[in-house]
């Protein structure tokens, strides 16, 4: 077994929050938001991890944690063996050309002043991808390989939908030719008939250019389509690991259950009031004690507010952080 | 997309189309205000420095429309060669600060830290005096004169840039875009200056005209408290001063000039007005 492309350990990130002055006074120490409490991940070379949780549940700061946008305060994230984290200057230029984002919102992650063209070849020409006189073929080529025809070029983002302007974020990503994508949302922001489009093109390029991914979404029914393995994220742990097959058939997290309660389905007969989720994710400020699940947890018993549940592991591929992960599913489905 | 108009004469005529009125009327007047400067010698007869005291202060009429001064000097002559002094004045000691504010604000914003704590603690004391008052402070310090008003307002304006730029930066600076530049490894400054500044500019220039006015104001202004441009030269301000002590025999001396001040003022409101509109509806269309 080779060793992963991306494996993060024990990662923490923590943003420091106001201190008021009544505190200050009073001795108390300055308040720190967890976002990220201790997660452990592994994606194989190839292979597309799946990221689920509510808004609030650090899946975007892991993210960019993981691309260095934000600064850890504990753990490690090995890219190809090496630490991102410790990265000095040169390290992490090389990183950039090998580890690239996509972003949720297509109105806010192109420049407005720039053409299509003109962004991808500022990355070409930034990164030396291919020679000066190249840049108008490879800028064609990036297009045409996300499904953009060469008209588009000469085009600035405001005269763009958001399909395509995702489709324009995806083609700078890939100009640097990276080995692993991350996509935080990539079609969350975008119409339910162009969501398709974007989801397919995504597979396709995965297939085509051996593409890694992780890919962070909100929505179960997304991530079931574009993963064979998800990781489900609350309050800034991962509560749930397993195949696509194990979270949707076989789910032992109350969270990872409420979250699949909360699919759409289409016939309104089968709608059944299932374990859904209620109320908000707690303030990473305040993160409840034992069971951080405990406050909205259905089953939710003593222990679960005293102690912190262990990583069960239900199969080779299957881990669920609940006291009764080992008993089988809570609400029967 | 406007895919007609393809030729540079065609997309000036679309653009200009698509100006407010404000801004039309703003535009033109502030052109003839431009160009009335620049023909000045050819303009009138008279000089705006000799004195002819056989014709002083002459009312308005067909050989001086806007009557003459005390030393028999033609006002409207004055009037117009005083464009030549105070727009050059108004421009650069808007446009100057406009430049490094903007800069020192946005590196703020975008890098945080020391640089900005220490940037916006000089930024407060220099906002806490009244501008008009630290100017004159400055100016009285190192002395009456053109080059001390440059030294003082240089030292002073660019603090309403600064804190717009550094505002603006702060916003931007959590946009997708920046961070996709910063994923994309691009340099602090290649993001700064390349891809921040041209988005966040906009409303330092909105907001300059505004300054252009009052900066001719305060050129005005402090000439006429006999701390700026000292007479004989035909500077607006320092002409509102000279025919006060007529103003009852002579109201032309110092009510024309003053004319001058409010009539360019208000071209240049009307720009900063139509600006404010143009630039917001584009950007509207961007986001």
């Amino acid at each position: 077994m080779t060793e992963p492309l991306l494996k993060v350990e024990n990662l923490v990130v923590e943003f420091p929050g106001r201190r008021r002055l009544v505190d200050w006074l009073g001795g108390r120490p300055r308040p720190v938001a967890r976002v990220i409490d201790g997660v452990d991940l592994t994606i194989d070379r190839h292979e597309t991890l799946g990221l689920v949780g509510e808004s609030g549940s650090g899946k975007t700061t892991l993210g960019r944690a993981i691309l260095r946008l934000v600064r850890p305060s504990a753990g490690r994230v090995l890219f190809e063996g090496r630490d991102i984290a410790r990265a000095d200057a040169e390290g992490l230029r090389g990183l950039r050309r090998r580890l690239q984002m996509v972003f949720q919102n297509p109105h806010s992650s192109l420049n407005p002043r720039f053409t299509v063209s003109a962004a991808i070849a500022e990355v070409l020409r930034f990164h030396r991808i291919v020679p000066e006189g190249d840049i108008g073929a490879e800028t064609a080529r990036l297009l045409s390989l996300v499904g953009l025809g060469s008209e588009m070029a000469g085009r600035y983002p405001r005269s763009l939908s958001g399909g395509q302007r995702q489709r324009v974020g995806l083609a700078r990503a890939l100009a640097v030719r990276p080995s692993m994508l991350v996509l935080d949302e990539p079609v969350a922001a975008l119409d339910v008939s162009i969501q398709a489009q974007v989801l397919n093109l995504l597979n396709d390029l995965r297939g085509e250019l051996g593409l890694t991914m992780l890919f962070i979404a909100h929505e179960m029914s997304v991530v079931r389509h574009m993963s064979r393995r998800i990781a489900v994220m609350y309050l800034g742990r991962i509560v749930e690991t397993g195949t696509t097959d194990e979270i949707f058939g076989n789910a032992r997290h109350p969270y990872t259950q409420g979250l699949l309660g909360a699919v759409p389905r289409l016939e309104p007969v089968k709608r059944r009031r299932q374990a859904m989720l209620q109320g908000d994710v707690p303030s990473p400020y305040a993160i409840p004690a034992g069971c951080r699940f405990h406050t909205r947890c259905p089953r939710a018993e003593d222990i679960c507010r005293r102690v912190a549940p262990p990583r069960v592991r239900v199969s080779a591929t299957h881990e669920a952080e609940c006291h009764f992960a080992g008993s089988p599913s809570v609400v029967p489905a | 997309m406007s895919v007609a108009a393809a030729s540079p004469a065609g997309r000036a005529a679309a653009e200009l189309a698509r100006w407010p009125g404000a801004l039309k009327i703003g535009a033109a007047m502030l052109a003839l205000i431009v160009l009335a400067g620049l023909a000045a010698p050819w303009l009138t007869p008279y000089d705006p420095l000799t004195q002819d005291l056989v014709n002083a202060l002459q009312p308005p009429s067909a050989r001086h429309p806007f009557g003459t001064d005390n030393f028999g000097r033609d006002v409207l002559t004055r009037v117009l060669y005083g464009i030549r002094i105070d727009l050059p004045m108004g421009f650069f000691m808007t446009y100057v600060p406009l430049i490094y504010g903007i800069v020192l604000g946005a590196l703020a914003g975008y890098f945080g830290g020391w640089f900005d704590a220490v940037l916006m603690r000089i930024l407060d004391v220099t906002v806490a005096f009244p501008f008009l008052v630290l100017i004159i402070v400055i100016v009285a310090i190192l002395g009456p004169g053109v080059h001390n008003i440059y030294i003082a307002v240089f030292l002073t304006a660019w603090t309403m840039y600064a804190r717009l730029a550094r505002a603006e930066m702060l916003v931007e600076r959590g946009k997708d875009y920046v961070l996709a530049a910063r994923t994309l490894g691009f340099g602090p400054w290649r993001i700064v200056f390349r891809h921040v500044l041209p988005n966040i500019a906009n409303s330092s220039i909105v907001f300059s005209m505004t300054d252009f006015v009052l900066t001719i104001l305060l050129v005005s202004g402090l000439s006429f408290l006999g701390l700026g441009i000292a007479p004989p030269e035909p500077e607006w301000g320092t002409m509102v001063a000279e025919g006060r002590d007529f103003i009852f025999d002579a109201w032309w001396i110092c009510t024309l000039p003053g004319l001058a001040i409010v009539v360019t003022g208000s071209a240049l409101s009307l720009v900063g007005d139509g600006l404010a509109q143009r630039l917001g509806e584009r950007r509207h269309a961007l986001l």
